[in-house]
């Protein structure tokens, strides 16, 4: 793994200076909760305010957007032309993907807790202690984002088809996980599709975790976003051939 | 001509990537088809929690009077988990009954929680059920909601669909065009064209599809194929200026969706326009979104399409204004041969 450390370098200069993962994980969030702050300002009281439900529920829809930046981003060798050099070069598949990994989980983690930095800042979002669990589950669902991401960009054959398609269903995931409004449903059908969604249970898991001092969700989500984080990660080191830079 | 053989040369190009094509034009219509039926399952409603022993008189008349109240539904709640339901929304507000006394646990506006006191303390009182439309005032019709998603993943979808003009820049057709003896606005017309006839064969079979089910939004069908005209129309442009913007699909399809959520979210997509802020509601003249929520609100009451004369005026001067910038663009970008994204 003698390779791993400068292939590392790189990867996280590219990634500190990708503008569209700065952009839509802390600059686009923190206007979206302003925007929704302030439309629903009237319908919430002074106990607990709208800003503080939409920074709750912004943070982790945007870093799962962050799944299209990084299927783009496990494509840089054929955007940058490098991938000759990739093709000929002495390097162990896994060295590769475990790289991208490490610095697009990083980056994102980063920018996630800068953006919850911000939101206790200015939107005046209290973690009543639960700073800690809310960051184990940025950097849980971060790992997970990035391994959907690399198996998306990396080894999945059909990339051009689905890749226009990924906001889709994340969108309809942030409709149903209470992103643009909070969304409850006495109906069966209706209130298991919404439990079935992940936004709903990492949403559900802040919120337990802060107000209701109960981390067992947040730690359960958690818990199942690192392992399905790694496993989608172990998938792409399997089926990544250096080919598919082209 | 120009026009009709860029429209012609498009589908040819679409037709060659049969799965990816297929692809492009089913996943709209059943995003499309969804939404309609999720809109139309979760009728407005204002979930409220109760607690309490079912041996108290007051408990027992008011619970009786409120799951009677229409717009109302009732839930027995967790006493150990107040706090947490009415932030995730699971209860809009909780009533824990205790002896004679209740209180309300909610993290609604004053407003809102002093109805619903009252409207309690008239149950308690007398438990005939009344008419409540201050609590649910916020909550928007089944047909607006609608329209507005449609119109927000129009513009979406349409901008997947116009890709294609950031492929022609990235692998030179544009460069060629530009040789050629054809005008900017021919090329952008022609795009736009097809663009239309797909998203709008989209819409309409989405839209048809929902007639044949059976599943109403209140709107009628011909008013909602004309509604279509517009939607389609001014998605397509909205995708077209923003493919003319951009030279990598990823930028375009981030900056489309986050472009197309500020706009329906100060359109009043969400949040009914007259609970909106007043800075806002100003705001929101130029959000697109907004015109079609009020076509609809009057298409609500029976009125027409085209009765909406002066909706229309702004939403077609809208379409021409993002056709000019789109035309205004491609003539001013430079013709530089950039790494291709795929």
């Amino acid at each position: 793994m003698k390779n791993f450390m400068p292939i590392l370098q790189l990867e996280m200069k590219r990634r500190s200076k990708d503008f569209f993962i700065i952009f839509y994980n802390i600059i686009f969030p923190a206007i979206i909760i302003l925007l929704l702050g302030y439309l629903t300002s009237k319908s919430y009281g002074t106990e607990f305010t709208s800003y503080e439900y939409y920074s709750i529920v912004m943070i982790p829809f945007c870093l799962l957007m962050a799944i299209i930046s990084i299927a783009y981003a496990a494509q840089d060798e054929k955007r940058l032309k490098t991938a000759y050099r990739f093709m000929t070069a002495p390097i162990a598949e896994a060295e590769l993907v475990l790289a991208k990994s490490f610095s697009c989980t990083i980056m994102l983690t980063i920018c996630s807790l800068i953006i919850l930095g911000i939101a206790k800042l200015f939107f005046h979002l209290s973690f009543h202690g639960s700073f800690g669990f809310v960051a184990i589950l940025v950097f849980s669902e971060s790992i997970a984002v990035t391994g959907i991401g690399l198996c998306l960009g990396l080894a999945c054959k059909n990339f051009f088809i689905i890749k226009n398609f990924l906001n889709l269903p994340i969108m309809i995931f942030g409709f149903l996980g209470g992103v643009f409004s909070p969304v409850s449903s006495l109906n069966p059908v209706l209130s298991s599709i919404i439990n079935s969604t992940p936004l709903t249970w990492i949403n559900r898991g802040i919120i337990y975790s802060i107000y209701g001092s109960d981390h067992t969700i947040l730690l359960v989500t958690s818990g199942m976003s690192f392992l399905l984080g790694i496993a989608a990660i172990l998938f792409a080191i399997k089926f990544f051939k250096r080919e598919e830079f082209f | 001509m120009g026009c009709i053989i860029i429209i012609k040369n498009n589908f040819k190009r679409s037709f060659h990537k049969k799965t990816g094509f297929l692809m492009n034009l089913l996943l709209p219509i059943l995003v499309v088809m969804l939404g309609i039926a999720a809109n139309h399952v979760s009728r407005p409603s204002f979930i409220l929690g109760v607690i309490g022993e079912d041996t108290l008189q007051n408990y027992k008349n008011v619970v009786n009077a409120l799951q009677n109240t229409e717009g109302i539904t009732i839930d027995k709640a967790n006493a150990e988990t107040i706090k947490v339901d009415t932030i995730t929304g699971k209860y809009a507000a909780i009533v824990e009954f205790t002896g004679d006394e209740f209180e309300i646990y909610s993290v609604k506006d004053e407003t809102t929680i002093s109805s619903l006191d009252n409207l309690i303390k008239t149950y308690i009182k007398n438990p005939e059920p009344l008419e409540i439309e201050e609590i649910i005032g916020t909550a928007m019709s089944i047909s607006k909601r609608t329209v507005g998603f449609i119109v927000l993943f129009l513009m979406i979808t349409s901008t997947i669909t116009a890709s294609l003009i950031i492929k022609d820049k990235n692998n030179g057709t544009l460069k060629r065009y530009k040789y050629s003896p054809q005008k900017a606005g021919t090329y952008i017309l022609g795009n736009f064209m097809y663009n239309f006839s797909i998203t709008y064969f989209q819409y309409f079979i989405s839209v048809s599809l929902m007639t044949i089910l059976n599943i109403s939004i209140g709107i009628s069908y011909p008013n909602l194929l004309l509604m279509g005209l517009w939607a389609t129309a001014l998605a397509t442009s909205f995708g077209n200026c923003i493919a003319t913007l951009f030279r990598r699909e990823m930028y375009a399809t981030l900056f489309s969706t986050a472009a197309a959520l500020v706009l329906s979210l100060i359109g009043g997509t969400f949040i009914a326009f007259e609970y909106m802020p007043k800075l806002l509601q100003y705001i929101s003249v130029i959000s697109p979104l907004r015109w079609f929520i009020d076509a609809t609100a009057n298409m609500d009451q029976g009125i027409n399409w085209f009765s909406n004369i002066q909706i229309i005026c702004i939403i077609s001067v809208m379409i021409f204004v993002l056709l000019v910038i789109s035309i205004f663009i491609n003539k001013k970008n430079r013709v530089v041969t950039f790494s291709p994204d795929q």
